[in-house]
């Protein structure tokens, strides 16, 4: 949690805390690995009734935020959820409010913003052809996002291809689909999931707690009004959008890889060993002293990055600066959590593989480490093919 | 009182009278063709490069930019951290004498701000901020480092004053220190960590003998120091007899937070990646992508560290952090410098295992040999990480054989 925290947000996490640790607590979350949506829409609602989906919204849709700086307000929300893993498309759903606040049309924004704030229907974004866990280097012209657009007879649009690692895809009401237009940028379209063409598959998933779908586009006709921002043609704002995506996502990360280390200091003080708390070695103390190290690094990441957002200067590279550090010290201090736990951590009952699994699959989504290196690239002074 | 009366001025307004004020009474530094700087090596400083450093000093302190958070009181300019970090941040292209006053500036000065009466604040802090002396800290033995509370020097009562007699080693810049704050054992049938004096010794007195020791990297800025019958007054204890423990601890979290602040003194841990990156171009690896996502995580660690080291520091300042946590201030800049020299050796390749002497690779081969000693001096960083997990985590001690032991019970080294 930040340090800094006005009176209003502080109030905000401290309510999201009590939320989670009553209405779906980590075991809320194991209940619902195998549920075929992923998440309870009542749940779902009751959340949106705390503002979660509000930050990023205009006021005129019952969006707002509690500090007037909606990502950090977000940010919280973000880290809280992290903490027990709540199933939802929270983040999705925000992100495709952001956008069609940012880019929609009065149509658009008429049409989903006051339904998106309030919880009566959700988002996921397809946008990714599995390739990075991003649709391709600056998200702008030749990128790779799995599904084009072609002009449709009808003055519309035909949308074919699949997107790839859509979280609760096969639940959501919306899919922001990423798609290549025929100039070769990439545009969102706002798809209903009941749209003909539309299918999904639910796939098997390294992270148990967020199901992710692949989303098949088999001819999709949709009309001219699906177009989000039709004005943007440089694929700049579906990258700043990105961007978000993964600021937030940290966020996310952070609060998971907070509560997963909290479990572990609080087994290394009960577990005993010839006779001692195992905390007592240097050999698990040590590997403690570490993990808050990369605890600290990362919060400190997150926090510039979300600054960094609201300020609008640099959140390009503070974003990436905050998935390098933290895709690469999330899963550091993960498998030392399993690691401590040591065969108890290795069970399916124990919470700690669900930590593990997220953390090591959010280093992938909305870009991996890697790939947000070689963005900073340039950032670092290295000549850059432009 | 009436500067709390007055608008404080802002930050943006303090970097531009820093950057005006540097440009118009300080050489810059020379930079290299990539236009990096090139700093001076003054680890071990001549009596003339000493001279100059002192007279510098005296003109920075006397324009104001020095003891910037330091209380007003003292010679002080009673500012915060993030002004310290804006002028640390603005001087850095410029011959000011960081290095030599490093350690006496931001571990001794604030130890004595700290646990100092105001008497001997008086007479020293501004002193130490305008340059006319310079401190150093005894603090390990040749018996043992990392246990320093089982300190071998004695402290014996004579009357008015106390004589000290051992070895002391691996102190920074002891050759042309002034004075040091400098532990020692008063008792020896308690345990160990309530037996120990903290001394204010001048480093002039009789019976100090200080050698300098050879390191790994070809330099000797470090000294060992024998004491020989020194001389103590007894009004020159900091805080109480046999409290000396409580003072060793309180400057070592001053030194950790420091560490991890500023890299130790921003002259001796460089953590920029431009000299990566010109390194690299020149071994015609720049275009290689693999060695690019190399360089850019190091510099987001570096970035983040730094940031990093606001937070926390701001946070155990307020008492919301647990004082503990200053540990990881230095282990991450421990980390980070390390990191960077073993890139920077792995970069630099068979560059770094022979080179011309006009050439600057050998740069990098010295870089990586200094960097070794960062996880070890000032605390190694197993003793940081015991600190965090036992202070800031209230992780259970190891069973330990000394702790409730009088002193000269103890076997020892």
């Amino acid at each position: 949690m930040r340090l800094d925290l006005t009176e209003d947000q502080s109030f905000f996490q401290e309510t999201a805390r009590r939320f989670l640790e009553v209405e779906a607590p980590v075991s809320y979350a194991r209940r619902l690995i195998d549920d075929p949506a992923g998440f309870d829409p009542a749940v779902y609602a009751r959340a949106a009734e705390l503002g979660w989906l509000a930050p990023l919204a205009p006021e005129d849709f019952g969006g707002g935020s509690v500090s007037g700086r909606g990502v950090a307000d977000l940010a919280i929300v973000a880290e809280e959820t992290g903490r027990t893993l709540f199933p939802g498309p929270l983040l999705e759903s925000n992100l495709a409010a952001a956008a069609i606040a940012r880019l929609g049309s009065d149509d658009q924004k008429a049409r989903y913003l006051s339904d998106l704030v309030s919880g009566r229907i959700t988002a996921a974004l397809a946008w990714s052809s599995g390739e990075d866990g991003w649709p391709g280097p600056g998200a702008g012209v030749g990128a790779d996002a799995g599904v084009s657009a072609e002009p449709s007879t009808d003055a519309g649009w035909r949308l074919s291809g699949v997107g790839q690692l859509v979280p609760y895809g096969s639940a959501v009401d919306l899919l922001v689909v990423a798609a290549i237009l025929p100039s070769g940028v990439v545009g969102l379209f706002l798809v209903p999931a009941d749209s003909t063409g539309v299918t999904s598959q639910k796939m098997e998933t390294f992270d148990l707690s967020r199901p992710l779908s692949s989303i098949e586009l088999a001819s999709s006709d949709l009309p001219a009004s699906a177009l989000l921002g039709a004005g943007h043609s440089d694929g700049s704002e579906l990258d700043r959008l990105l961007i978000l995506a993964s600021v937030l996502q940290c966020a996310e990360t952070v609060g998971a890889m907070e509560r997963c280390f909290e479990m572990t200091v609080d087994y290394a003080k009960a577990r005993r060993a010839f006779g001692r708390p195992i905390g007592s070695f240097q050999a698990i103390k040590h590997r403690l002293a570490d993990m808050v190290l990369w605890l600290e690094w990362s919060k400190a990441a997150v926090e510039a990055a979300v600054d960094a957002f609201d300020a609008g200067t640099g959140e390009a590279e503070a974003a990436s600066v905050a998935k390098s550090v933290i895709g690469e010290h999330g899963p550091l201090l993960v498998r030392s959590a399993v690691q401590v736990h040591g065969g108890i951590g290795y069970t399916w009952e124990h919470d700690v593989h669900l930590f593990l699994r997220r953390v090591e699959a959010n280093a992938f989504l909305y870009g991996s480490t890697d790939f947000h290196r070689s963005r900073l690239a340039g950032v670092v002074g290295f000549p850059v093919p432009s | 009182m009436s500067d709390t009366l007055s608008r404080p001025e802002s930050l943006a307004d303090y970097r531009l009278r820093a950057r005006e004020w540097l440009a118009a009474n300080v050489e810059p530094l020379p930079r290299r063709s990539d236009g990096t700087v090139i700093v001076p090596d003054r680890s071990q400083p001549s009596d003339a490069e000493l001279a100059e450093a002192r007279a510098q000093q005296l003109v920075l302190h006397a324009a104001g930019w020095a003891g910037i958070t330091y209380p007003e009181e003292y010679g002080g300019q009673g500012l915060s951290l993030e002004h310290e970090a804006v002028w640390q941040e603005e001087s850095a292209g410029y011959d000011v004498p960081t290095q030599i006053f490093a350690v006496s500036q931001n571990i001794l000065g604030p130890t004595l701000v700290a646990f100092g009466t105001h008497e001997q604040k008086l007479r020293h802090v501004p002193r130490i901020l305008d340059g006319r002396e310079i401190w150093l800290q005894l603090l390990s033995e040749p018996s043992g480092g990392s246990d320093l509370a089982g300190l071998l020097t004695r402290a014996d009562r004579d009357g008015a004053s106390y004589i000290l007699n051992g070895q002391k080693t691996w102190s920074t810049g002891a050759a042309h220190a002034d004075f040091a704050l400098c532990p020692a054992r008063t008792r020896w049938d308690v345990p160990k960590h309530r037996g120990i004096t903290m001394f204010m010794v001048d480093m002039h007195s009789p019976g100090m003998d200080i050698r300098p020791i050879r390191q790994i990297n070809g330099g000797a800025e470090f000294c060992e120091e024998f004491l020989t019958d020194v001389t103590v007054s007894a009004d020159r204890v900091l805080g109480e007899e046999n409290e000396g423990w409580r003072v060793a601890r309180g400057m070592l979290e001053i030194e950790h937070s420091w560490v991890g602040r500023s890299g130790g003194g921003g002259t001796r841990r460089p953590t920029g990646v431009a000299e990566l990156v010109s390194l690299a171009a020149s071994r015609q690896l720049a275009g290689d992508p693999g060695i690019q996502r190399r360089v850019a995580a190091l510099h987001a660690l570096a970035r983040t560290h730094d940031l990093m080291s606001v937070r926390v520091s701001k946070g155990i300042e307020d008492g919301r952090l647990s004082a503990g946590l200053s540990g990881i201030l230095k282990l991450g800049a421990d980390i980070v410098w390390q990191r960077r020299a073993e890139l920077g050796l792995d970069l630099a390749g068979a560059a770094a295992l022979a080179w011309s002497p006009e050439d600057q690779h050998g740069e990098w081969a010295r870089h990586y040999l200094t960097s070794r000693s960062a996880s070890i001096a000032g605390g190694s960083d197993e003793i940081q990480r015991n600190n965090v997990g036992e202070v800031a985590l209230g992780l259970p001690r190891e069973p330990s054989f000394d702790r409730d032991v009088p002193f000269d019970q103890v076997p020892h080294n």
